[in-house]
């Protein structure tokens, strides 16, 4: 062998070593990449802008996805379900009388002008048979939404789990940044 | 191979889809599903999920604002 065959062997060998370590690598990004899930982070509470990002998760459910809706700030007052002021701090109280209560309270991000321009939204809504939030999300429910509420807002507004719809999932920005590293799409909403 | 039929009349978007995509998981391979809509949208979104979740358009036509298609569930 001369001295040219060693070195192009060794370099063989180099690029085959690469190789091995590149489609370790591969394999492993696949499997954390889901080519199939679709998060949506929701941190407005409203009418409009929850209706866009339900809406959404609903279509992209029936095109195959699994889909999460993450809830925070205003989004989590489309989860609950009624509200409790025992063993809450007086700015806690205030905070929640003030907070609409459920997705039938929600507002429109624009015109909402005291109320009036979200009634006539409403009226609109129900002329063209479309279907309401609530009606909406309960609809993304069944098919197998995954909802999640933000702990530290909750926390900040003084809500507690009892306050809350049943059957979601609580965490923090780690629990959401999980579901995002493995999502092919991320809506912020 | 079965022959289904859906009324979506009067409902609007996502809410034709979400009924066809419930409709069809209890469905067949093979069996056929006829759709009637009239959302505005139905003739776009039809193609679109079907070219999405795999499942096959035998007709679509349209009358007047009514849009009738034909869905073969091919998975």
């Amino acid at each position: 062998m001369t001295n040219n065959d060693v070195t192009s062997t060794n370099k063989i060998m180099q690029l085959a070593e690469r190789v091995d370590v590149l489609e370790k690598e591969v394999k492993n990004l696949n499997e954390r990449l889901n080519k199939n899930k679709f998060t949506i982070l929701l941190m407005s509470g409203d009418l409009d802008k929850a209706l866009v990002a339900f809406i959404v998760a609903a279509g992209a459910i029936t095109m195959g996805y699994q889909v999460t809706v993450y809830c925070t700030y205003w989004g989590l007052n489309l989860l609950k379900r009624k509200t409790i002021f025992k063993d809450t701090t007086i700015l806690e109280k205030m905070a929640k009388v003030m907070m609409p209560k459920g997705p039938d309270q929600a507002s429109l991000s624009r015109m909402h002008m005291f109320g009036m321009g979200t009634k006539f939204f409403k009226v609109l809504m129900k002329k063209n048979h479309v279907v309401t939030l609530a009606d909406l999300i309960e609809t993304t429910r069944m098919l197998g939404v995954k909802l999640y509420a933000c702990e530290m807002t909750m926390g900040i507004m003084g809500m507690s789990r009892d306050e809350l719809i049943e059957n979601i999932e609580y965490g923090g920005v780690e629990t959401y940044l999980k579901e995002v590293v493995g999502s092919e799409i991320n809506f912020i909403v | 191979m079965k022959q289904e039929f859906l009324d979506c009349k009067g409902m609007r978007c996502p809410m034709p889809i979400v009924e066809i995509f419930k409709r069809m998981k209890g469905m067949n391979v093979g069996d056929i599903l006829t759709v009637e809509a009239d959302d505005m949208a139905f003739s776009a979104d039809i193609r679109a999920w079907c070219e999405q979740a795999g499942q096959k358009i035998i007709e679509l036509s349209c009358e007047g604002t009514v849009k009738k298609v034909v869905l073969e569930k091919t998975k």
